[in-house]
């Protein structure tokens, strides 16, 4: 891991191990700003206090020149366009790639909360136990419910369909899924390369 | 000898036997390099079968787990490309259960049969399991061990290092829509039904008659007259003379306000209402010539604009709306008509006789007025408080003359642009030009740079309580506190 890199980089080392992928000058796909805020989201519904932390680890990461402050973190967020404060502005791709490589890292650092969450989730399925006996897991999906309707504009479309619990739980878990991977050896770069899947040219 | 690598995970072993054709490394190195296969064995905490095979399986095995990997993330399905010959690994998802199918063919059935092979791949996600392949369910943590294996083994240079995988986005020209072609037509049927409903509607739409402006006189006689008679609809405008286009009649405003659509959110009702009552309350001068409560209905567009009115009591019919600011705040339009597409807010507003301004929604409102769009992110509000206060501490600094304290909602964009105010005590709309905050104040911050004039903030905005004190001190804080 380059993280020991010297400070003095004018573009952090550790966006070199994402590879820049073909898309036009104007920034990141709609779909790409969704998963990343996504992520977040669930990030966020994991750990209490999560956008705090996020901005922690840009600092420890050394990505606090693009990711600035909270207002450049909450901008950046908002360019998803399923969210309420929706905002035009453009993602850069070294944006985008300072935003997955802080949420891989959150990520790796709660693997074992994720993986224990995931198997409760299999187990509960397998017995048809509701989810909200396990304690830990229904808080979770409780919290990223809350995030998801607070902050998504209920009149998009893309919105609309998790009208349920239900909906919003499987999201949550699809999510949750996918920050497994995010812990792996190359579940950075995993990550990064799915989500411009079906986007490049 | 041979060389034996285990890459264990939780719930996935994957072992690979291979020698070394000592041409590359240092034999007495701890790690030899290992440069070709014999066995590569994976198995599962909890299941039976372990699959196993030589090098043929295990290539197959790492293409096809990255490649599921990768579609598993994204959610974006990928497409077999120049493949003839099946897999021997394949995994699929299995819906509904969460769980993902590993099948692995037999080796003697891999080698296509003729021109069947490609078929066979495409019949086997629906056909029960071929025969002789084994077939596994993993749940998505086994998954994810098995790709963290691989992932593992690729990263060990030690390890057969001619083996990799890239990794790369799939091709704009091989995703699949997402959704079934009905679902997509859907949209332009819509299109067409509504291009249909919008012809037959304008086709009813009566040609609109040009309308020779009347000269000023006559309509002032008219109006005179028709002031006392409380039966007939009094005039509710009177021209000044030299206006070229004829206002609305009251007519005109009932007419409208029956065929265009109102608004009714109690916020934007509530924005207007703030918006309507700033302008009649600077406009209206000759207060004291007003010597009965004058009450109006008033139909106010989008933008703020004062579209039409119509006197409500008997007092404000007739000449009496001249003592009012109405006749010369009304939006006329070119045509001499109410301009009748836009959606209209509906108010009562009454200008009392002491003087007062009283404004209210004709209807009463629907719910609670909201603020609009607002920040609610603790941390972004707390940013903005301190830029609030330092932008506020700057330019106020003339001495309070007031004995009261000033309390003021303000509401300001993410970029920290001041983009509405509304004052919560009486001194504080009295005093408001002895603060900073109309010299501060750009509305236009707020309508998201769209060219539609809309009062309602399109921008989220983060609310402020602030209060400039009699003393001298100046207080910045989250109007709904920090949540």
């Amino acid at each position: 891991m380059p993280i020991n890199s010297p400070p003095v980089q004018s573009k952090p080392l550790i966006l070199d191990s994402l590879t820049d992928p073909a898309i036009s000058d104007r920034g990141c796909p709609p779909r790409t700003r969704q998963q990343i805020d996504l992520i977040l989201l669930a990030i966020e519904a994991l750990e209490l206090g999560g956008s705090e932390a996020m901005l922690f680890a840009a600092h420890e990461l050394e990505l606090q020149d693009i990711i600035k402050n909270r207002v450049v973190l909450w901008r950046l967020r908002c360019s998803n366009p399923l969210r309420r404060a929706h905002t035009r502005r453009p993602m850069e791709v070294g944006e985008a790639k300072a935003l997955v490589v802080i949420a891989t890292h959150m990520a790796r650092r709660m693997t074992v909360l994720i993986r224990q969450l995931l198997l409760a989730y299999q187990q509960l399925n397998e017995k048809q136990v509701p989810l909200e006996n396990h304690f830990r897991l229904s808080e979770y999906l409780e919290r990223f419910r809350a995030h998801f309707r607070s902050r998504m504009n209920p009149r998009r479309a893309k919105v609309a369909i998790y009208n349920s619990d239900e909906k919003l739980n499987e999201l949550a878990i699809s999510l949750l899924s996918q920050l497994l991977f995010c812990t792996g050896t190359s579940g950075m770069q995993r990550f990064w390369t799915s989500l411009f899947d079906g986007e490049v040219a | 000898m041979t060389i034996r690598r285990q890459y264990s995970l939780p719930n996935c072993t994957l072992i690979l036997e291979g020698l070394s054709d000592g041409t590359g490394g240092n034999p007495l190195d701890a790690r030899p390099l290992i440069t070709i296969l014999v066995n590569a064995e994976c198995h599962f905490i909890g299941q039976e079968q372990r699959l196993s095979g030589g090098r043929d399986f295990f290539e197959s095995l790492v293409r096809s787990v990255n490649r599921y990997a990768q579609e598993f993330l994204s959610q974006v399905h990928h497409p077999r490309l120049h493949e003839d010959k099946p897999e021997l690994v394949q995994l699929e998802k299995v819906k509904e259960k969460n769980l993902h199918r590993l099948t692995v063919l037999p080796t003697a059935e891999a080698v296509p049969v003729g021109a069947g092979g490609g078929r066979f791949h495409d019949s086997i996600s629906h056909a029960q399991k071929p025969q002789g392949a084994v077939q596994m369910f993993l749940t998505t943590v086994q998954l994810f061990d098995l790709v963290e294996g691989i992932d593992q083994f690729l990263a060990d240079r030690q390890t057969l290092p001619d083996l990799s995988v890239t990794l790369q986005p799939l091709p704009r020209r091989y995703r699949k829509a997402d959704e079934p072609i009905a679902k997509r037509a859907a949209p332009a049927a819509l299109g067409v039904t509504g291009l249909a409903v919008a012809a037959i509607a304008f086709f009813l739409v009566p040609v609109p008659q040009v309308r020779e402006p009347k000269p000023a006189e006559s309509q002032a006689n008219t109006t005179n007259t028709a002031s006392p008679s409380p039966n007939g609809q009094p005039q509710a405008a009177s021209p000044t003379p030299n206006s070229t286009a004829t206002p609305p009649s009251a007519e005109d405003l009932e007419k409208v306000l029956t065929s265009t659509p109102e608004i009714i959110d109690p916020t934007e009702l509530r924005f207007l209402q703030r918006k309507l009552y700033s302008k009649l309350d600077d406009a209206w001068k000759s207060r004291e010539q007003v010597s009965e409560n004058l009450e109006y209905r008033v139909g106010v567009g989008k933008d703020g604009g004062i579209v039409g009115y119509k006197p409500v009591n008997d007092a404000a019919g007739g000449d009496a709306s001249k003592q009012t600011p109405l006749p010369e705040l009304l939006y006329i339009p070119a045509t001499g008509s109410i301009a009748t597409s836009e959606p209209l807010a509906q108010y009562r507003v009454v200008f009392n006789k002491r003087g007062i301004l009283q404004i209210s929604p004709w209807r009463g409102y629907a719910g609670k007025p909201s603020l609009g769009p607002e920040i609610t992110d603790a941390g972004v509000i707390r940013t903005l408080n301190d830029q609030l206060y330092d932008q506020l501490r700057k330019e106020w600094n003339t001495t309070p003359i007031y004995r009261k304290d000033l309390i003021y909602r303000v509401g300001v964009t993410e970029e920290g642009v001041l983009a509405d105010y509304e004052a919560t005590n009486q001194p504080a709309s009295d005093y408001v030009q002895e603060t900073p905050i109309e010299r501060l104040l750009k509305p236009d911050a707020a309508s998201g740079g769209q060219q539609n004039n809309e009062v309602l903030p399109q921008k989220p905005l983060a609310q402020f309580r602030v209060v400039f004190k009699t003393n001298g001190v100046l207080e910045v804080s989250p109007l709904q506190g920090y949540r």
